[in-house]
Parts: structure tokens; C-alpha cells; sequence
């Protein structure tokens, strides 16, 4: 019985450190609950001029490339246009006042399972989920690195901050236990990100990459 | 400061109501310099409109003949490209840069080089798609929308589009250049294209530009430059490794 107990013991031990240390926030410290306005972070949407990216779309064994354009054309509303290499669009988004709304799509993507794929991580890749919502902030003690953490659609997304330039530098979608999507920023000396990785993790095969080549638009 | 006696609103000249403070004199001079600047902006832009409006060829039959017999000679073409996509929402144009080659049958190369490499050889049946590194090789036969693809890039490249059933064309033409509208019959084509304007030199010797036109006013300009026809080319360039 005592060697049973202690057995348990240990397994449940080792759990717990398993969990709090794969806990997004493991060695920051809770400190408050702010709304997340465009001065504490910045965003990925250029108000002044538009972004081009090199896109590369892997989505259930299918590859698709192309570009994709960012570009705020007044003050509450933007574009997002996905445009094969040869030019073809292959889909555009509206978003107006944080609210995403597909103006064209290309009929073999016209799939209800795709497009809500694509519209979420989309609007995750652009810090939809954060912008204005009121999130719980986690710092470091010496207050460079900051998370923020919201609640969408019953899962927590983590929002991983350098505090010094104001970019988001990675975000983590977890659900209950697990991590269900991961996005890497990479910056270099341009406040812009360099390239953008999404990835889906579990049976949703789905990574994005997405590679900034505005200097040439 | 006067005022001046004629305004420009909505894009009409008007003219000024109170010319109390003008003599009669200072109003014919402006009015004979205004007339004449008139006159002028006039001539000028009838000048520009004459060198890009088309009107209606006259003789189909005859420029038909001329683009099959320049679809028989041309074996191969070589060129650079300017791509131009204009997207309607955006002021900025997305321009790429490459080469391309063709040879008959079947074969096309399309390699951008700016700002992006990209690479789409179509090469008989198969089509090899090179991105930075990776190649990837897909049946032209197993894909409708690449099968498609290709029969419009080959077949606007070469001028056999002429025999295309998918297409209705009007043939226009002006001082300088040849203008073939091709406009989608299919209901599933007309989605996502409105239209295809292919320019020809007026001696129809190749294709000098192509503009597609989507719905929306979104559109997308290949001009083509430095060509070389019917230069050997090697097969190597229509294989991807």
C-alpha cells in the first residue's frame, strides 16, 4: 500500500511540473488586467503604406503560393488579398472595425471548412483576437518581456511581447491541456515583421509562411 | 489679388458672377487667353486619345490569315516580362520581373526573378512549379484549373487562341498596334475573369502585351520585351530539378 502510494505520488508530481512548466507563462509573474490598445502593441497591418508578402500555404496536403498584400485603405478598414505569382486573386478580406468579411474568393477554395481556416488564422496572424480586447498581462521581473493573454472562442490565446520595440514576437493558441497553433514573428532592424510562421498543431494540417518583400511594392 | 473672371467647377469653366471690378477689356483678355489655353489642352489630348484609341478592324478575314501565319512561323520565343497587377483597392501596382521562353508544342517556361523566384514550366502534359527550392511536379490532366491555365498561357502566347471555342473575340486596331478583346463564354471563366485584351504589333509578328481583366476593375499587364524568335532553345530549360 505504501509503495503503491508513493508511486502516485511521483507520477502526480512529475504532472505537475510537466504542466506548469509547459504553462505559456512559466517565469512571468500575473500583475494586472489592461485593454490592449495600439500604443502597447504594435500592429501588423502598416497604417502607412502597404506590406507585400511571398505566402507559402501548406492546407491538407494541397500547396498553394502566391503573394499576399496588406494594406489599411481608411482609417477603420483594410484588405488582405492573396494573389497567385501569376496574379490571379485568390481571395480578398475586408476587415472593417475588427471584423473580417470575404469580397472574393477563387471558386476551388470556395470551401467553407477552408475559408473559416484561413479567415481564424488570418485573423490571428494580425493580432485581431488582441487589439482592443482587455487581456490578462503576465511581465517579467524586470518588466522587458510581457504576455498577454485573451479568450477566444473558449481557448487561450498568448500573446508574447517584446516590451522595448512593442511587436508581438510569438503567439500561442492553447486549448485545455495542449497547444493548438503557434505563430512566429522575426523581425530584423524594420519595426515591420520580416517573416511570419503559423502553424497548426494535431489533426489540422495547416502551416503558413508568410515572407515581407515590401521594399520592392 | 483679382479673382479670376472664369472658375473651373465640377470640372466645367464658369463664369465668375461679380465682374464689377473688371473693365470690359481685362475681361475679353482673359477670357481670349483662357479660350486659347482651351484650344490647346484640346489639341493635346485629342493628340493622345488619337494614339490609343482602337476602332474596329475592317478586314477580320485579313489579320485573321496574318495571326495564323504567325502562329505556323514562330517555334519558339524568347523574351523578358513585365508583370503589373493593379489591384483596385490598392494604389501601389505589385510588379514582377523575368523571362520566359516557349517552344512548339507544348512547352513554356514563365521565371520570375523580382522580387520573388518563381519558377511554372509547363512541359507537354506535366507541369513543374519551382519556389525558392522545391519543386513540384503535377499532371496537367488530373488538375482542371491548370489544364485550363495552360490552354489560355500557350494559346495566347502562340496566337492560337483564335481557334479557341471559349472565347468570343472583337478585333481592333490603331496606328501603332493590333488589340484582340477575348471575353469568356463559360459561365465558371467569366468568375473569375471578365476579359483578355492581347496586343499584337501592327505587323503581327508576336505578342507584344496582355492585359486580364477581372471582375472588379483588378487586372493584370504582361509586357513583353527583348524578344528573340524562333532562336534555338534548349530542352534543359523546360525541365525542373
Amino acid at each position: 500500500m505504501r509503495q503503491f502510494l508513493q508511486k502516485y505520488l511521483c507520477l502526480s508530481s512529475l504532472f505537475i511540473i510537466l504542466f506548469v512548466s509547459c504553462s505559456p507563462t512559466h517565469g512571468y509573474k500575473l500583475s494586472r488586467v489592461e485593454t490592449v490598445t495600439n500604443d502597447l502593441v504594435k500592429t501588423i497591418i502598416n497604417k502607412d503604406k502597404a506590406l507585400l508578402f511571398k505566402a507559402k500555404i501548406n492546407l491538407f496536403n494541397k500547396y498553394y503560393s502566391g503573394l499576399i498584400v496588406l494594406k489599411q485603405t481608411d482609417s477603420i478598414t483594410s484588405h488582405l488579398v492573396f494573389i497567385t505569382e501569376l496574379g490571379m486573386k485568390m481571395f480578398d478580406f475586408e476587415i472593417r472595425n475588427n471584423q473580417f468579411k470575404l469580397i472574393y474568393v477563387f471558386e476551388p477554395l470556395d470551401k467553407p471548412k477552408i475559408l473559416n481556416l484561413l479567415e481564424s488564422d488570418m485573423q490571428l496572424i494580425l493580432l485581431q483576437n488582441l487589439l482592443n480586447k482587455e487581456a490578462t498581462v503576465f511581465e517579467t521581473k524586470n518588466q522587458t518581456k510581457r504576455i498577454y493573454q485573451t479568450i477566444n472562442n473558449k481557448l487561450k490565446n498568448y500573446y508574447f511581447i517584446n516590451t522595448s520595440t512593442k511587436t508581438v514576437e510569438k503567439t500561442i493558441v492553447k486549448g485545455k491541456i495542449f497547444s493548438k497553433e503557434k505563430v512566429n514573428y522575426f523581425y530584423n532592424d524594420s519595426l515591420n515583421a520580416k517573416q511570419i510562421i503559423l502553424k497548426h498543431k494535431g489533426i489540422i494540417r495547416l502551416k503558413i509562411e508568410l515572407n515581407n518583400i515590401s521594399t520592392k511594392l | 489679388m483679382p479673382k479670376p473672371l472664369l472658375i473651373m467647377e465640377n470640372g466645367k469653366w464658369k463664369m465668375e458672377n461679380d465682374i464689377s471690378n473688371y473693365s470690359y477689356i481685362a475681361f475679353f483678355t482673359s477670357a481670349i487667353l483662357h479660350f486659347t489655353f482651351y484650344i490647346i489642352l484640346v489639341c493635346l489630348s485629342s493628340s493622345a486619345f488619337a494614339q490609343t484609341t482602337y476602332k474596329s478592324v475592317k478586314d477580320t478575314v485579313l489579320l485573321k490569315s496574318k495571326i495564323d501565319k504567325m502562329s505556323k512561323e514562330t517555334n519558339s520565343i524568347e523574351s523578358d516580362f513585365v508583370q503589373i497587377k493593379n489591384l483596385s483597392m490598392l494604389s501601389e501596382k505589385v510588379i514582377s520581373k523575368g523571362h520566359f521562353w516557349f517552344q512548339k508544342q507544348n512547352n513554356l517556361r514563365w521565371e520570375y526573378a523580382d522580387p520573388y523566384k518563381y519558377c511554372i514550366v509547363i512541359n507537354k502534359d506535366k507541369i513543374l512549379i519551382k519556389d525558392e527550392n522545391k519543386v513540384k511536379k503535377y499532371d496537367m490532366n488530373s488538375n482542371k484549373v491548370f489544364k485550363e491555365i495552360n490552354d489560355i498561357m500557350i494559346s495566347c502566347v502562340n496566337g492560337n487562341i483564335l481557334n479557341s471555342v471559349k472565347f468570343k473575340i472583337a478585333y481592333f486596331e490603331n496606328d501603332k498596334n493590333i488589340k484582340l478583346e477575348l471575353t469568356p463564354i463559360d459561365k465558371a471563366m467569366k468568375e473569375s475573369l471578365k476579359k483578355i485584351n492581347m496586343y499584337f504589333d501592327k505587323n503581327v509578328t508576336s505578342v507584344i502585351k496582355l492585359d486580364m481583366l477581372e471582375p472588379g476593375d483588378d487586372n493584370t499587364t504582361i509586357d513583353f520585351s527583348n524578344k528573340k524568335l524562333n532562336a534555338a532553345i534548349s530542352s534543359e530549360i523546360f525541365m525542373l530539378k
